[in-house]
């Protein structure tokens, strides 16, 4: 898979499969056709998206943030589609906001955003706008979190229908590690720390695709 | 030698268990039987010191071990291994990666990734699994039979000396359930663990051929017997099994 240093505000993918590396602050990411897109560094960033006519965007984040504010737009062409894959553990004071407003038909978004705790807390604010006159639109987020008593975290899904040729849908789950899953690893011989760590990076790359970006 | 003497269990406040005495020495097989609900399963997690159960009287020794002051993965690391009714599904984590890391954990990591890669394989190759499950998430989407498998998988990978098999037959076809069989069969002979068996079925029994049968009925074990115990509760039942002469063994 290729690597692209981006320098520049501006980004075109078009039928390819990269690892990117973004420099500045925003980034202006358009995207023909079908595109995978892995991001392994991304704090205090702008990303907005476009997506053409018939495209599709596979965009999956694999990163630890720690202080950042992180923003991600969304705006989709008609018929087109989005499988955003964002996780992330994070330490200090972190906010994540997602917007997608969908003004077209026939389009398919999909948000997951898996998140652990590192010591710290993270906002994540998820709207998702479907205008009115739009038909035939999938829309749904997905939000999971695994934390400690100790951190906090706040999740504000925000799904605004105002067309009625929608399925929408969005979760939100914020718990602690899986104590079946603990006792699992433990009973195998694993501490009661690696348990925890390899969970934790398991939630994680759960929802990863690529192996590229796992390793 | 495992050593159980008058053990009562308890989950949130409610007796599970109550005066249950057993032992098991090195190299034995004993089946554990009883109706659903009576506690055997129970059993089986405390052995491995679940923390959702709570015992509040009796002890339990292993080769001279206090396993109540221990923690899941002391008792672990101690030689015991349980395969439990239905293992969990862990996303993200894969069976190499939980082993290869278990066994650095406890020192054992004579093997080079290579050689642990290839036993690995060769594992899953008597085993019938393919052999791309090695480095697939831990149970995730796999058929009953698959987990149960997977779970020998480990099981000959981590070498225990004490196991525990909770109604491993749940879940498999008669086809598996004469592989897993005669796998656990294989590795009693080579290794020769003691083995606690839970279980409904008598193919199970038929090709391990436990030393000792015990039936669980009202808290503790009531009564203990051969391999003739099991089979006539396979013809006539719990109630029909219990009017046998009770033992000495494990009352």
């Amino acid at each position: 898979m290729n690597k692209i240093i981006v320098e520049q505000e501006e980004l075109q993918l078009q039928e390819e499969e990269v690892i990117i590396d973004i420099f500045p602050d925003c980034l202006n990411l358009s995207v023909k056709g079908n595109v995978y897109c892995g991001i392994k560094t991304f704090t205090n960033k702008e990303l907005n998206i476009h997506l053409e006519k018939e495209s599709h965007l596979t965009l999956e984040f694999l990163i630890q943030v720690e202080n950042s504010q992180n923003k991600i737009t969304i705006q989709n062409e008609e018929d087109s589609g989005i499988d955003l894959h964002y996780a992330c553990s994070y330490k200090g004071e972190n906010i994540l906001d997602i917007y997608n407003t969908l003004n077209t038909s026939n389009n398919n978004n999909q948000i997951f955003v898996r998140a652990v705790e590192n010591g710290g807390t993270l906002i994540v604010q998820a709207l998702g706008q479907i205008e009115e006159e739009t038909k035939n639109n999938v829309y749904l987020e997905d939000i999971k979190a695994i934390t400690n008593e100790n951190n906090r975290i706040k999740i504000k899904p925000d799904l605004v229908v105002k067309s009625d040729s929608i399925h929408a849908t969005h979760n939100a789950t914020i718990a602690p590690v899986e104590k079946s899953e603990l006792f699992y690893l433990e009973s195998k011989g694993l501490t009661k720390e690696k348990a925890e760590s390899l969970i934790k990076e398991g939630f994680l790359k759960g929802i990863i695709e690529k192996e590229n970006l796992k390793n | 030698m495992l050593k159980i003497e008058n053990l009562v269990v308890k989950v949130l406040e409610k007796t599970i268990l109550e005066n249950f005495n057993l032992e098991i020495h090195s190299g034995e097989i004993h089946a554990l039987m009883g109706q659903n609900g009576a506690g055997k399963s129970t059993i089986t997690k405390v052995l491995l010191r679940d923390t959702n159960y709570e015992v509040s009287k009796g002890k339990l020794i292993l080769d001279d071990k206090d396993l109540l002051q221990m923690n899941t993965t002391d008792v672990a690391r101690c030689g015991v291994f349980l395969i439990s009714q239905n293992p969990v599904e862990i996303k993200g984590v894969t069976n190499a990666e939980m082993l290869r890391t278990s066994l650095i954990d406890q020192g054992k990591n004579e093997l080079n990734i290579l050689e642990f890669n290839r036993k690995m394989i060769s594992y899953c190759e008597k085993l019938g699994i393919p052999k791309d499950f090695i480095h697939r998430d831990i149970n995730y989407n796999m058929s009953g039979g698959e987990k149960k498998k997977m779970e020998l998988l480990h099981l000959w990978m981590l070498e225990p000396k004490f196991i525990i098999l909770d109604e491993i037959d749940s879940g498999l076809d008669v086809d598996s359930l004469k592989l897993v069989a005669n796998s656990l069969k294989e590795y009693y002979e080579l290794y020769k663990p003691s083995i606690l068996i839970i279980t409904h079925q008598k193919a199970l029994v038929d090709i391990l051929k436990p030393n000792y049968v015990h039936i669980l009925n009202q808290k503790k074990i009531e009564v203990t017997g051969d391999i003739n115990l099991a089979e006539k509760i396979f013809k006539e039942g719990f109630s029909g099994a219990s009017i046998i002469d009770k033992s000495d063994k494990g009352e």
